[in-house]
């Protein structure tokens, strides 16, 4: 279960404060796919934010399972971000100066828990399982807008976390990049029972969750 | 699989984090040349700075102790002739006795006390019969004026037995000269100073004259200046910042029996003045390094700005704030060391230049400018690399420490 009790984010601003999330309740069951859907600026992405430990609420808490995410310290927080949470953002997020399949593997490596090779054999079968067994070695530039994608949420994978986020995935794919990639969220979501909380202003993506929570205003709406 | 990979948990990610700082540098390659040329510059500056410095100390040490000593304190009723450089005492069998030396050593604005005893005998058995010498002892710990005119010398330390011909002698380096029937090693040969004593003079240290007194008393008698713990006269060298004055009103009302005979005051106060000016040129280092540091800062703040969402997307994946502090510590370490490398070899070349203009016109007018050996220059350009590295740490630990505080959201969402 992950839940949200009372969250809200306030960003203070030149122009005076602005309240982006207010005081939202929120349950997902474990292994539910839910769709946050909202116009821009409602607040979905802050919210998502402080779901994954990205952004702090300035009031409310969030828990996973039974862990309240706001209340580890700052290296108990990477530590949980790193194995817990998967995140696949709007934006191209591979570092350009590293190999795919470093990106790829950078989670496990920064957990330290594996040694370097069975790092990099999990990263090259996630890889293998997206299709891009013969870029393993390409850098970021090198491949399609699709298939960085596809990098990404083979990336979000490796450390086998327990939630996946993710932010606008298919926002600038098109049609059949975006039909494979949500194909691939439900798999996760069917084989692994891994929470997906997908934001997106789609609605026809939203429509193949589970589940479809509309947020306007900073509020979740009926 | 990656190549080579050391497979081990940690060493991995620790050479990913160095590869991604390495190819952050040149991302950016405008920003990154300008950063290496600012630091080379500094670097370059700091490394030339130094070594001139050392070279010119070097130098100093050598050419201006030529000049002779400040002054010199003689028995009082020693005849004087002093009409050139300070360079040894004058023959006389007036003494002064050594217990004054620690005193003197002591006294406010000495640097440096030489003992010098000068004894002239034509019974030595040098030469063509009873040819006239003067034995000049010193002490090589403590002397400003014998060795530092050293032009030729044997390859080894000066050691007891041996002999420094002065200027106008003519034995080879490594002969025989037999003094009181003893033979002593010509260790090494003076250059010509147009002051008489010292042109012609041998020299010996006091633990020479030690094992050839009675020897000399036997063949001499017992003249004054051979009598154990005595001197003819000592030579001063003061420090930066005092004057003649001040020495010899201080060493008047100090010890009785004595006449003070100062050098010119010119070259005294030309080698005070240089003094104070390496110091300037030391100060003038450490300003160049502090606005380094602050450079590199202001640098790494905009660089930092850049990378705002990389290192937010680090931080998301569960890159820990030591981590995120490393990877841009490293960067920087890494391009101030590039940097300083670039400016020690840019250093070099402009020091050629150097030697085949200025230091070719100072040989030429016969003042010798002493280099640095390559070991040290090479001590001194490793030492500005590290220096240049440790100021790039530095200059980029702020920046990089407070971006490390910042939620990943917040570095995400804000555009590089």
């Amino acid at each position: 279960m992950l839940s949200c009790g009372e969250v809200t984010k306030v960003y203070s601003t030149e122009r005076g404060d602005i309240e982006a999330v207010k005081a939202i309740d929120l349950a997902v069951p474990k292994g539910q796919f839910a769709a946050i859907v909202g116009r821009s600026g409602s607040g979905k992405s802050s919210l998502l934010a402080m779901i994954g430990g990205l952004s702090r609420p300035t009031s409310g808490t969030v828990r996973v399972e039974e862990t309240d995410i706001w209340a580890l310290s700052d290296r108990g927080l990477a530590d949980f971000r790193n194995r817990r949470i998967g995140f696949v953002f709007q934006f191209a997020s591979l570092l350009p100066t590293l190999r795919v399949i470093d990106n790829v593997a950078l989670p496990a490596l920064l957990r330290g828990a594996r040694d370097n090779r069975r790092a990099y054999d999990e990263a090259a079968e996630l890889l293998a399982r997206f299709g891009l067994s013969q870029h393993v070695d390409a850098y970021p530039t090198e491949i399609s807008a699709g298939e960085q994608r596809r990098a990404v949420i083979a990336r979000a994978l490796i450390n086998a976390p327990s939630v996946l986020l993710a932010d606008e995935p298919t926002s600038d794919l098109d049609e059949e990049t975006e039909r494979e990639i949500m194909e691939q969220f439900r798999a996760m979501n069917r084989e692994r029972a891994m929470t997906l909380i997908m934001v997106t202003h789609n609605l026809r993506l939203a429509e193949q969750t589970d589940r479809v929570v509309h947020i306007a205003d900073g509020r979740l709406a009926a | 699989m990656v190549t080579g990979a050391i497979d081990m948990p940690g060493s991995h990610i620790r050479f990913l984090l160095g590869t991604l700082a390495l190819q952050n540098l040149g991302r950016r390659k405008a920003r990154t040349l300008l950063l290496l040329a600012a630091v080379a510059v500094c670097t370059g500056a700091v490394f030339t700075g130094a070594v001139l410095m050392r070279s010119i100390e070097t130098s100093m040490a050598v050419g201006f102790t030529r000049l002779g000593a400040d002054m010199m304190i003689i028995p009082a009723g020693t005849l004087t002739n002093i009409t050139a450089a300070l360079l040894t005492a004058e023959p006389t069998d007036l003494t002064l006795d050594t217990s004054m030396l620690p005193r003197l050593e002591r006294l406010k604005g000495v640097r440096k006390a030489a003992p010098q005893l000068i004894f002239r005998t034509d019974a030595s058995g040098y030469g063509r019969g009873r040819e006239l010498i003067d034995l000049i002892a010193f002490d090589p710990d403590r002397d400003i004026t014998v060795q530092p005119w050293l032009d030729q010398h044997l390859d080894r330390p000066l050691r007891p037995g041996d002999v420094i011909m002065g200027g106008r002698r003519e034995e080879p380096l490594g002969s025989e000269v037999l003094l009181f029937g003893r033979p002593l090693t010509v260790y090494g040969k003076l250059g010509k100073t147009a002051v008489g004593t010292h042109e012609r003079g041998l020299f010996i240290t006091f633990a020479t004259l030690d094992e050839l007194r009675d020897t000399i008393r036997q063949i001499c008698g017992s003249k004054a200046p051979l009598e154990p713990d005595k001197l003819s006269g000592v030579l001063l060298e003061l420090a930066p910042g005092s004057t003649t004055q001040q020495v010899r009103f201080a060493a008047l009302a100090n010890f009785s029996g004595i006449k003070i005979v100062a050098g010119e005051s010119m070259l005294t106060s030309i080698r005070q003045g240089l003094a104070a000016l390496l110091n300037g040129v030391l100060g003038l280092m450490v300003i160049m390094f502090v606005s380094t540091a602050l450079m590199v800062s202001v640098l790494f703040s905009a660089i930092i700005t850049e990378r705002r969402r990389e290192l937010g997307l680090l931080k998301a994946i569960g890159a820990g704030r030591g981590q995120i502090i490393g990877v841009l510590l490293i960067e920087a370490a890494l391009a101030t060391a590039l940097g300083g490398l670039i400016g020690c070899v840019l250093g070099v070349l402009l020091m050629r230049i150097y030697e085949h203009s200025l230091v070719y016109y100072l040989d030429r007018m016969g003042i010798p400018f002493v280099w640095l050996n390559t070991t040290t220059t090479g001590l001194i350009a490793l030492a500005c690399i590290v220096l240049a590295s440790l100021i790039g740490v530095a200059g980029a630990l702020y920046p990089a420490w407070r971006t490390s505080r910042q939620e990943p959201y917040d570095l995400i969402r804000s555009e590089g």
